[in-house]
């Protein structure tokens, strides 16, 4: 059911659509950090490396209507929930972006000479961190309950799959000297994915949260 | 816990016309329970109910029970003036008589036969005063007319005056809805003090004030009791789609 007052629906539903887009430009982007990965192309990693720029422009236009709106509003139920869990999903939302952009300028520094299996692996554990992020977007945006202990799970694997190609990187490095500098990049990249990971199992916590009232015991 | 008002089965009909459909709702012993629901829902009905305000109109039907620490309110037994020294009230409006604002509070002392003592009489003006905040601010003039104070100062009166006969349990029907933000806020500080020593019922059409002052929240629909519970719930997360409706203001 709509609010009674219209002027109020219209600026929650703008706080939606402004969430939407955010989520969205970061999908775009983590695709694109993805492909900077497979391809070295520097152009496209100086464009994610900008278009950062709006997703951090989202996160404080949203904080500040969501400011705004509790300020003149006084929101309670389900305003509130929604409202409160944006402000916390924002600012993972965002350090989301810091990563896959700080994996798209690393990713330009990484030699073409590399094992390519490492370069598969990563992309994989990239692969598994932007469908996870895909999904989480699709269960925060259709109030899924029941999916979001199972999309919060998945950081189990992301985790695992970093762990076994920091151990990889390691037993390689340790082999060949000239290859340290590429390797403390593909380390940093592996990390940022992982840290993805876990800003996406924050979200599904307020996710939790937004729908049910009270946080997972889980 | 300890219930001041129990009631069971409540059906009230205006003639044919059913107001109150079969509520049944305790109300804790020194506790602020709020209720809330949109115009015609029933509240005010309910409210009137439990010290039978209801008795003077001569269409109301009220069935089911209501006790007040387990005594049938309606039984023949039980006198309404009884039933009024127990269980005060406050309206929306301040409704001061037009008398002193001594004899304001005196009034009711005086006809229960509480003391004929001017001291007695002294003290338990001055007593209620105090507890309903306004002492300080009329010590000097209580000789001058009730209606003379502000519209703040003037419902505090009132709530003097409810006090000053040792009730249980005090109702309030949206008793700052025609207070400015300051004087609402003295309201509110007092009614939070007032449980200490009673059990307050209030219905309020401003959801900020039943989320600010009560303890526990129950939401009236049609006459219906939708849901009721603990008010930091009801204002976080309601059980009923209903209730959340309304208090986010969803309501058509």
């Amino acid at each position: 059911m709509k609010h009674a007052d219209k002027f109020y629906e219209t600026q929650l539903n703008s706080i939606n659509e402004k969430l939407v887009k955010m989520g969205s430009l970061l999908e775009k982007q983590f695709t694109s950090a993805l492909e900077v990965l497979d391809t070295r192309d520097e152009q496209l990693a100086q464009k994610v490396v900008d278009n950062d720029h709006e997703i951090n422009q989202l996160n404080h236009e949203i904080s500040d209507f969501v400011f705004q709106i509790i300020a003149m509003r006084q929101p309670i139920a389900d305003d509130l929930r929604f409202l409160f869990c944006t402000i916390k999903i924002i600012r993972d939302l965002e350090r989301i972006g810091d990563h896959i952009t700080s994996i798209a300028k690393k990713a330009t520094r990484v030699s073409k000479n590399i094992p390519s299996e490492f370069t598969e692996k990563l992309l994989n554990l990239g692969k598994q961190a932007s469908m996870m992020t895909h999904d989480a977007l699709n269960c925060l945006f259709e109030k899924r309950l029941s999916q979001v202990a199972k999309i919060a799970k998945r950081d189990d694997l992301i985790d695992e799959l970093h762990g076994e190609f920091i151990s990889d990187v390691l037993a390689y490095m340790k082999k060949h000297d000239d290859f340290i500098p590429d390797s403390l990049s593909l380390i940093q990249m592996s990390k940022a994915i992982e840290r993805v990971g876990d800003h996406i199992t924050n979200i599904m916590e307020e996710v939790h949260f937004l729908i049910e009232g009270q946080y997972s015991s889980d | 816990m300890v219930n001041a008002i129990n009631t069971k089965n409540l059906n009230v009909y205006y003639r044919d016309q059913q107001a109150i459909h079969n509520i049944s709702l305790d109300f804790l012993k020194n506790k602020v329970t709020a209720l809330i629901g949109p115009s015609g829902c029933g509240k005010s009905t309910f409210l009137r109910c439990l010290n039978r305000m209801n008795d003077v109109i001569d269409i109301c039907r009220v069935e089911g029970n209501i006790s007040l620490n387990g005594i049938d309110i309606y039984s023949k037994e039980i006198e309404v003036e009884y039933l009024r020294e127990k269980i005060g009230m406050i309206f929306q409006k301040p409704n001061p008589f037009p008398k002193s604002i001594y004899d304001n509070v005196a009034y009711g002392p005086r006809i229960h036969g509480f003391t004929d003592k001017k001291e007695e009489m002294d003290l338990i003006v001055e007593t209620s005063l105090k507890k309903a905040g306004l002492f300080e601010e009329v010590k000097d003039r209580l000789e001058d007319m009730g209606t003379s104070l502000s519209g703040g100062q003037q419902q505090r009166l009132c709530i003097a005056r409810a006090i000053a006969i040792k009730p249980e349990v005090i109702l309030m029907d949206e008793p700052c809805s025609a207070l400015d933000p300051i004087a609402t806020s003295i309201i509110e500080e007092l009614i939070t003090d007032l449980k200490k020593s009673y059990t307050i019922i209030i219905v309020t059409h401003s959801m900020q004030q039943a989320a600010r002052v009560s303890d526990k929240t129950a939401f009236f629909h049609l006459g219906n009791l939708i849901e009721e519970g603990d008010t930091s719930k009801i204002f976080t997360k309601p059980d009923h789609q209903k209730t959340n409706d309304y208090i986010t203001g969803r309501f058509g």
